[in-house]
């Protein structure tokens, strides 16, 4: 029996529950957030996940080497070549195979062109979760058909690219493709970058929104397991493209942009200065890559030797580690996904408390999430 | 793996360091995993992930740590399939929770002290554990 108590009514004490999603338009995918809020500040919130959970590292184990290869497009499916890459070099470690100088390149070229779109799904997401209706969203999707044209010139498909293969890459590029990619990144992908900063940095709003809101020290975040541009954003320039190059990243110029402030504004204007880094990266690769042989020949069924190997890539969103066991035969006895967000978002229960609910969600958003690698 | 890391390995008894895979390797039984854990992260080593590997009879647990930016290492502890219990990492790497509560999800292993011991990926009403070998694409516990 429900008793009106009136100390209760007046002093307001008593906390909300409230699902954010699964299916909040906000959420970027199947993402669920329960948070216990009190008034508008959150006093507890716990991500609750698996939505998407398609058991990719159990399939994994059915599959043979070659066949998992497509399962990695399907992780983080706005980063796939990320995907694909960290699998390919983890199977190349492993079985010692080595990857010709061009593919390597070619390899350095298509990750770096997916990092932008990536990071132009992040630009989509967050400017969607501060509530500016698709504007800027419309915006950097111009930039992402243009791109995803190009992939699908050279790989026959705008998303699920299966473009790598384990000891280089499936096709060579059409020479007039490379004139193309290079001559849109340092033209009109740069007018539209102009553009889309004054949207996203350049905005008063967005500036009143972010700044301030979800400043944490880099002991925390480091403490919390996060990596990537979150981490970088608080002053640590942790970047595996340097730290370990791979690829041809240790014969490119680039640098790891980071910010001091630590907070979600420094977070939008680090993944800005990313994609402008990428660009950047591109046109050097296109300018300098050489010719050559674009694969080596490996065996249709691959056997590598029993073993174990763990390699860790920067992905857009953070470390990306494949962890993979062999028992010598020809699929992997484990296979497994050190996913970057899957750690990032673990800490929301850390971070959220405290903040306003719809501070709450501009810091999600600097999370960049990708549900697909989170729940596999 | 530096001089320095080697020498805390060295420090207990029963951990093993075996540097003839790609990457150095300590093998440590139950009862010394996390004071050792411990230990190499008081020496400044960092957490990149918490999993595990079905062997049938026993259950590995694996932890990739970093020495540095570059460097890495794991170290390895079996438990077995009829006891599946370890200390949990958490109090040395919050950041180990989501991923030793999946790693109970989907092999099973129960982490002793762990503040959510709860499934992660997979609905709570769920049977069994999908990383076990035994557990085939066929079977459908529901």
């Amino acid at each position: 029996m429900v008793t009106f108590n009136r100390a209760d009514a007046c002093a307001g004490t008593e906390t909300v529950l409230l699902n954010i999603g699964p299916q909040h338009p906000s959420t970027h995918g199947v993402t669920h957030i329960l948070v216990e809020l009190s008034g508008e500040t959150v006093v507890a919130a716990k991500p609750i996940l698996g939505y998407l959970h398609r058991g990719i590292e159990k399939l994994a184990e059915y599959r043979t080497w070659q066949q998992d290869l497509v399962y990695t497009d399907r992780l983080d499916y706005v980063s796939q070549i990320g995907n694909e890459w960290a699998y390919c070099r983890a199977v190349e470690r492993l079985t010692a195979i080595e990857v010709p100088e061009r593919a390597e390149w070619i390899r350095t070229l298509f990750c770096e062109l997916n990092r932008i779109t990536s990071h132009i799904m992040w630009y989509a997401g967050v400017t969607m979760d501060i509530g500016t209706m698709g504007t800027p969203f419309i915006y950097a999707f111009k930039a992402r058909e243009r791109i995803y044209d190009f992939f699908e010139a050279v790989t026959g498909a705008r998303m699920m690219y299966n473009y790598f293969r384990f000891g280089g890459v499936r096709c060579d590029v059409a020479p007039g493709l490379l004139e193309d990619i290079h001559d849109y990144l340092g033209g009109e992908f740069l007018e539209l970058m102009d553009d889309l900063d004054a949207l996203l940095l350049g905005n008063e709003i967005v500036q009143s929104r972010m700044k301030g809101i979800g400043a944490f020290t880099t002991a925390q975040l480091v403490e919390w397991g996060i990596t990537g541009p979150f981490l970088r954003a608080s002053g640590l320039a942790q970047d595996l493209r340097k730290d370990a190059p791979y690829g041809a990243y240790d014969k490119v110029e680039f640098a790891v942009p980071t910010s001091t402030v630590s907070d979600s504004f420094a977070r939008c204007e680090v993944r800005m200065a990313e994609m402008r880094e990428a660009a950047s990266i591109c046109r050097q690769v296109i300018e300098r890559m050489p010719e050559g042989d674009i694969s080596v020949k490996v065996p249709r069924l691959l056997k590598p030797e029993a073993g174990e190997v763990y390699v860790r890539t920067e992905s857009p969103r953070g470390e990306l580690g494949i962890y993979l066991v062999s028992d010598g035969g020809p699929k992997p006895y484990r296979f497994r996904v050190r996913s970057p967000i899957f750690y990032n978002i673990s800490a929301l229960p850390k971070m959220l408390p405290g903040w306003k609910l719809q501070d709450a969600l501009v810091i999600f958003g600097g999370i960049d999430t990708s549900m697909g690698e989170i729940d596999r | 793996m530096t001089p320095e890391l080697a020498a805390i390995v060295g420090s207990f008894p029963d951990a093993e360091l075996d540097s003839s895979g790609l990457d150095p390797l300590v093998r440590v039984p139950r009862d010394s995993y996390r004071a050792l854990v411990a230990a190499l992260a008081g020496a400044g080593c960092r957490l990149s992930d918490v999993t595990a590997v079905d062997h049938m009879a026993s259950i590995e647990v694996v932890v990739q740590l970093l020495a540095s930016a570059s460097e890495q290492f794991s170290v390895h502890c079996m438990v077995h399939e009829d006891d599946p219990r370890i200390d949990t990492l958490v109090p040395v790497f919050p950041s180990a929770e989501y991923a030793e509560r999946e790693v109970f999800d989907l092999f099973g292993v129960d982490f002793l002290g762990h503040p959510d011991p709860s499934r992660v990926l997979l609905p709570d009403h769920f049977l069994g554990h999908p990383l076990r070998k035994e557990f085939g694409l066929e079977v459908a516990p529901w």
